[in-house]
């Protein structure tokens, strides 16, 4: 169950579902996140970002598969896995009544020997936190500066963020991302974070997964995802949209002569192929950002439910 | 609190949880004596006999009303242990720390024992004392007995009050929920006893105080072994 060796990923996840009553918040997901990366996990609203890490920290159970935090099995030894991973969630629940320094202290107690006192005095100095202040008088932003210096002071091999910035001033996420990149930097951690700001995953991520309904649509590499996903813009001659859509078309829309492609696994001969269909006066391939991509992918993918 | 072992810190959390608890606990065991003292500064009561002062014997009255009073704070104690933290919500933060369910457990019931052995040692100490004080009246064996059933009865009614929350505070998210099923119960079983001795026609002179304190024996027993189970088996916080 806990076997781990340098060549496993730091984390694993195998067919994970997760029912909730008739709902399916993640369904059959499987993903690696090799050790040393860094991967963002996007997707809209109820996507099942949250509910993967919950299992993932070993306090929801999975309907079924696993997720494992190198090599150890969430769902079997969730406190070893707490051990060596530093978690962020998007809100914070620490004693309200509790001071700054007592939370630390609460914290390095339960971490024992894996408690780094010069990473948490480093990083407290850092954030400014005053360790007499109460954990109910710290702004928003302190507060998950806190949350990052519990996570990440008993050097975790593993960092999970979960949407940590999300009602943050751009000051206090540019400090906290300051904060997480130092740390990245410094320790070479793995780290999954959740996010709706996809500047922030390009800035901090080399992979990216995206989730849609629990699904996962598109895991990989985001400067290749990004160079190979193309927006083709055609003008028809008439106005009616062929028959035929490019292979590994991911949504398209027809606004009177101009119809609108995005197609993942872009090569110049989609383009060709477009340009051989009938009725087309005229193809442009465009470039996309990290953000149109992400767009255009989940809105393929409500247009298909719609569909269906 | 700066230092100490993960054990220290979880009962001083937990003890810091139910400070309400706490304050409540000693007024509930202040009054009595509060009204006690006022009765004998007032002169109310018997006159003194066999050198023994009123006081004593409002005391060691007090002491018992004290104790029957003071025990409906196990009940909160209980319903608190577990579904207080996930009111408030500060169980996920908890559930996020490596920290085994078992030690969680083992410092909730620390701290209750704590708790309650703080209400309870003053007011025990008052009983101790007045009762040593009011020897010299003569305690007939009758009345001995009447103190041990009422103990026990105290003893027992408690016990029930913070196992019957623990079981549904480890089940719910509202502690005020679980220690008000805690308060009911003990009537619901008297209710139940005196149910069955009508229609069974059980004699005149049944006396349901042994079969009570059997009765919440067995049923604290089994709340608590349920509540902990289950709270063990529980993924979520």
């Amino acid at each position: 169950m806990s076997t781990s060796s340098c060549c496993e990923p730091a984390i694993e996840l195998v067919g994970l579902t997760k029912r909730f009553g008739a709902t399916l918040a993640v369904d059959n997901l499987s993903l690696e996140v090799p050790r040393g990366s860094t991967l963002g996990l996007i997707g809209p609203n109820g996507a099942g970002k949250t509910t993967t890490i919950r299992i993932l920290m070993g306090v929801l159970s999975p309907t079924a598969g696993d997720a494992r935090v190198l090599g150890t099995s969430a769902v079997a030894d969730p406190t070893r896995v707490k051990q060596r991973v530093g978690y962020v969630p998007e809100v914070q629940h620490i004693y309200r009544w509790m001071r700054v320094g007592q939370v630390i202290g609460f914290c390095r107690s339960l971490y024992q020997e894996s408690w780094n006192e010069e990473t948490c005095r480093s990083v407290l100095d850092l954030f400014a936190l005053d360790p007499h202040k109460k954990v109910k008088h710290l702004s928003k932003g302190m507060l998950v500066k806190l949350s990052l210096l519990l996570a990440i002071s008993h050097d975790p091999d593993v960092l999970v963020l979960d949407e940590p910035m999300s009602g943050l001033d751009p000051i206090a996420r540019e400090e906290f991302l300051d904060g997480v990149l130092r740390t990245l930097c410094e320790r070479g951690q793995t780290v999954l974070f959740s996010t709706h700001t996809l500047d922030d995953v390009q800035r901090m991520a080399d992979t990216v997964a995206i989730l849609y309904e629990g699904r996962l649509l598109v895991h990989g590499n985001i400067e290749q995802l990004v160079a190979t996903t193309k927006r083709i813009r055609v003008v028809l001659a008439n106005g009616s949209r062929p028959d035929q859509v490019p292979a590994g078309t991911v949504w398209d829309r027809l606004d009177g002569r101009e119809w609108l492609l995005t197609v993942r696994d872009f090569a110049p001969e989609k383009a060709q192929q477009v340009r051989a269909l009938g009725g087309v006066d005229h193809v442009e391939v465009i470039d996309l950002g990290l953000e149109d991509v992400f767009k255009d992918i989940v809105k393929g993918q409500r247009l298909k439910g719609v569909v269906q | 609190m700066t230092n100490g072992s993960a054990m220290q810190w979880l009962v001083w959390k937990d003890f810091r949880m139910n400070r309400l608890i706490v304050f409540v606990g000693l007024i509930l065991v202040a009054v009595p004596h509060t009204v006690a003292l006022y009765a004998a500064w007032r002169g109310l009561g018997p006159p003194a006999s066999e050198g023994v002062p009123p006081l004593a014997v409002f005391l060691c009255l007090s002491s018992l009303y004290g104790l029957a009073l003071s025990e409906i704070c196990l009940a909160f104690l209980g319903g608190n242990a577990i579904a207080g933290e996930r009111a408030d919500r500060s169980a996920e933060f908890l559930g996020y720390l490596p920290v085994a369910r078992g030690r969680v457990l083992a410092s909730k019931i620390l701290a209750a024992a704590g708790i309650m052995a703080l209400i309870w040692a003053p007011n025990l100490l008052i009983l101790a004392a007045s009762a040593w004080m009011v020897k010299p009246l003569g305690i007939g064996q009758r009345d001995l007995e009447f103190l041990w059933v009422a103990l026990g009865n105290v003893a027992m009614t408690g016990l029930m009050f913070f196992c019957v929350a623990w079981l549904f505070s480890s089940i719910l998210e509202s502690p005020a929920i679980a220690a008000c099923v805690g308060l009911i119960t003990p009537f619901l079983l008297l209710g139940g006893l005196y149910w069955v001795s009508y229609l069974l026609d059980f004699p005149a002179e049944f006396n349901p105080a042994p079969w009570y304190c059997g009765l919440c024996l067995v049923l604290a027993s089994l709340s608590f072994a349920a509540g902990t189970w289950y709270y063990l088996r529980r993924v979520e916080p």
